[in-house]
């Protein structure tokens, strides 16, 4: 149970956290949002953008706030799984010589995966353990990945030649995925002063691991109402084909829908995003506010929804509108 | 218990009733479903549905509802949903829910203390989004309002229903209605008054009773089988004894009429003749009634004290105890007498007896004699009145009656024969029954038989109500020993 000094430094550490963002990144505020959601609950986040909108500066801005170690890791078609995992390299000190592992850059706390879908699927697949268990297998060894870690991993919508569209099985690993637009008028026009009147700078850190950590746990005990939860549990299960509750274009359209991680993930991000607005409950507006960033990366088309250019986005608003909360 | 968790029991107390509410009104209106299907057969005349069943019927909405309320108020309810039910309607970012899901784990922490907090800071008007609906109100009381409403209008006697006063004076009669018929209780009353109606002169404008239906309703509502014509003496009680009474009457109405003209008065008054005609109407003795009608008609004050004298012998003679009851009649034993005869045919004139009638002066094709009464009767009138029409003749409003295609004519005949050691066939069969003769084969007295299918077209001819041919039927059965 989380006490009330620990909500207060918890709340404490938000604010800290999104000023320090908000003095280097200008607009996405929905996208620092949902990375700051993931960070809470202990997810990672895909960001997918045309290039130059500032995915690669925002990891790095958050990486720079948190105080924690951050790993960059390029994803190239040749890059091999040894290059982000690691691997075992001899040695030789007064005993001899002898295998000892050198960590990749995965052994950090925030990861930005740059480029993932530029990676071999060998590659990408060697981010699974990683993502999912928090570990790293290496041979026979198996190493943990310090807490709080997080994979931040962009990916580019066009130029999709000589690209690997990320597995479905990698796919359900990231917590939520978001994709940023292109700014606004005076976004822009503000993006334009930071980067040539003066140099960007990176903001100084402000919050430790372990107040993320006590962030994360104030999320976790953040009440939700059981119908609530169940009227999540019932979105899920709207973007299934083959439930009696599913959309007419869900049942038309869908292939596979979202895995029981996409529920998981509404109510942990719904938590959240309360907890970012310091609300001392879940509510409806929360799981709205997340349910597409939650499930839009779940949802498998079948062959006609390629054909017809149905976008999964669509789907789920048409889940949306047909699902009651009671 | 804190404030919030006290309003939260108030929510579930007022969810539960809801519910219950709810569900019992769904029951209430499908236990009504009964009670209007029964109206509707019995005013389609299907069946007869009796005041017991009736009654149960009626009752059987409140019932329901109160059982089923009762029980599901016990049930438990979705609590949580009915919280967020409430918290979508009053905007309350889901805390009540939220904080009832805290209660329920029994967790404390500060979102409790911060759930709390806000909650308490809004008052809660959650009352007003636990509406009762207007569905679950109105259509249980519109339903029960219109049930009330049928089980009132079915329950007005066929008198004040069907039989409606014209303008001359006279009354039709329409189709003859089951269902009316079998308020028996109504019935009994209506001839109650109207065997007092007649010796007041009052009672000249009121509705003349149909006897038939009279008859009918009291055997159609007999106590020993609701809702089955009994052909039984107990249900012809009530006939007899009005006839009785109205000879009573009589005799009293002549004293009155002998005194006033003892006194110097010479003739009678309009109220008299009035009470004469309506008692004429009800007499079912040819003779007596003739009596009435010319002693009602009389001028002369001469004449009028011989007619009185004549009207008071012949009640007289009808006041005498007979040892020739109608139930006697029922058991298919002969008359012994002419005034045996007379006196059966006063007592029972309706053609459900099965009595025949002595008098000669009239045939037998369903005319009766013609009325000379203020009140005429229509269909099943003209047959009372002669007691010699078993089935009535068609409605004229003259008095008199004509074949019609329903309802073929019978000649009258001399039919020789006799029902097995019971005597003689013509004493029990009513004229006008299709009766059929054949050749014996051993040169014996011809075989005799009922004809039912012409039995039956003259029936539905006549508009007897469905459940009468039952009675017609074992009538002729008991004395052809089985017809055809």
């Amino acid at each position: 149970m989380i006490s009330k000094k620990e909500l207060e430094i918890a709340y404490d550490t938000m604010d800290r956290l999104i000023d320090a963002i908000s003095e280097t990144i200008v607009g996405h505020k929905q996208i620092v949002q949902q990375t700051l959601m993931t960070l809470l609950c202990n997810g990672n986040i895909l960001l997918e953008g045309v290039p130059g909108l500032g995915k690669t500066l925002l990891v790095r801005t958050i990486a720079s706030a948190l105080s924690l170690r951050f790993g960059r890791i390029q994803f190239t078609p040749d890059l091999m799984p040894a290059d982000i995992v690691g691997t075992d390299i001899i040695s030789q000190d007064e005993d001899g010589r002898r295998f000892t592992f050198s960590p990749g850059p995965l052994f950090a706390n925030v990861i930005l995966a740059d480029e993932i879908n530029r990676a071999t699927p060998k590659t990408q697949s060697a981010l699974l353990e990683a993502m999912e268990e928090r570990t790293v297998t290496v041979g026979k060894e198996t190493y943990p990945l310090e807490e709080p870690f997080i994979v931040l991993a962009t990916q580019n919508p066009i130029e999709m030649e000589g690209t690997y569209p990320l597995p479905e099985a990698q796919l359900d690993r990231f917590f939520l995925k978001a994709e940023l637009v292109s700014p606004s008028l005076d976004e822009l026009v503000r993006i334009t002063e930071l980067n040539t009147e003066e140099q960007i700078a990176l903001p100084s850190p402000v919050a430790s691991g372990e107040e993320i950590l006590t962030c994360r746990r104030a999320v976790r005990y953040l009440p939700i109402g059981s119908e609530l939860r169940r009227y999540a549990a019932r979105l899920v299960l709207a973007t299934h084909p083959e439930n009696e509750h599913a959309p007419q274009a869900v049942r038309k359209y869908v292939e596979y829908g979202a895995s029981p991680r996409g529920a998981i993930a509404i109510i942990l991000a719904a938590k959240a995003h309360a907890f970012l607005c310091k609300e001392p409950n879940v509510r409806r507006v929360d799981i709205e506010e997340v349910f597409l960033a939650a499930l839009n990366h779940r949802i498998i088309r079948n062959f006609r929804g390629d054909a017809e250019g149905i976008s999964v986005e669509a789907l789920l608003k048409d889940v949306w509108e047909n699902t009651t909360v009671t | 218990m804190n404030r919030l968790m006290s309003t939260i029991h108030s929510i579930e107390q007022r969810a539960r009733t809801m519910k219950a509410f709810r569900t019992a009104s769904i029951f209430f209106c499908v236990a009504l479903i009964p009670l209007l299907i029964s109206f509707l057969l019995e005013r389609g005349h299907v069946v007869a549905v009796t005041d017991v069943v009736r009654d149960a019927l009626a009752v059987l909405p409140a019932v329901v509802f109160a059982v089923v309320f009762f029980v599901t108020r016990r049930l438990p309810i979705n609590l949580s949903r009915t919280l967020l039910r409430i918290d979508l309607s009053l905007a309350t970012d889901e805390r009540l829910s939220s904080i009832y899901e805290v209660y329920r784990r029994n967790e404390v922490g500060p979102y409790r203390d911060l759930l709390e907090e806000r909650l308490e800071a809004k008052a809660l008007s959650w009352k007003r989004a636990l509406p009762l609906g207007h569905i679950s109100l109105l259509l249980p009381a519109g339903l029960a309002l219109l049930a009330t409403v049928l089980v009132m209008s079915s329950s007005v006697p066929v008198s004040q229903v069907v039989l409606s006063p014209a303008t001359d004076g006279s009354v039709t009669s329409g189709q003859g209605t089951v269902s009316t018929l079998a308020r028996s209780e109504d019935r009994s009353n209506k001839i109650e008054m109207e065997s007092r109606g007649s010796s007041s002169p009052e009672a000249n404008t009121g509705q003349p009773e149909h006897d038939l239906q009279d008859v009918l309703g009291n055997l159609w509502s007999s106590p020993s089988s609701p809702g089955v014509i009994s052909g039984d003496q107990e249900g012809l009680d009530p006939l007899i004894s009005k006839q009785r009474e109205a000879a009573q009457r009589l005799k009293e109405l002549i004293s009155q009429i002998q005194k006033r003209l003892a006194e110097g008065d010479t003739g009678l008054t309009p109220e008299e003749r009035n009470a004469l005609s309506r008692l004429a109407e009800q007499i079912g003795n040819d003779s007596l009634r003739q009596a009435l009608q010319e002693l009602a008609s009389e001028e002369d004050p001469d004449e009028l004290q011989k007619r009185l004298q004549q009207t008071q012998e012949l009640a007289q003679s009808l006041q005498e105890p007979s040892a020739d009851s109608p139930a006697h009649a029922m058991n298919n034993e002969p008359s012994q007498s002419p005034e045996d005869d007379q006196e059966q045919s006063l007592a029972l004139s309706s053609p459900v007896s099965g009595q025949p009638d002595s008098t000669k002066n009239r045939d037998t094709t369903g005319r009766g004699a013609p009325s000379t009464g203020s009140v005429t009767h229509g269909a099943q009138g003209d047959q009372l009145q002669g007691g010699d029409e078993p089935f009535g003749g068609e409605s004229s409003g003259s008095g008199s009656s004509t074949p019609t295609a329903a309802s073929p004519q019978f000649t009258r005949r001399e039919i020789v024969g006799s029902i097995g050691d019971s005597g003689n066939f013509q004493d029990f069969v009513t004229k006008g029954v299709p009766v059929e003769e054949q050749p014996s084969t051993d040169g014996g007295s011809p075989i005799l038989s009922v004809n039912y299918d012409r039995l039956r077209a003259l029936l539905t001819g006549r508009m007897l109500p469905p459940g009468a041919e039952d009675v017609v039927r074992t009538y002729f059965d008991d004395i052809t020993q089985g017809g055809e």
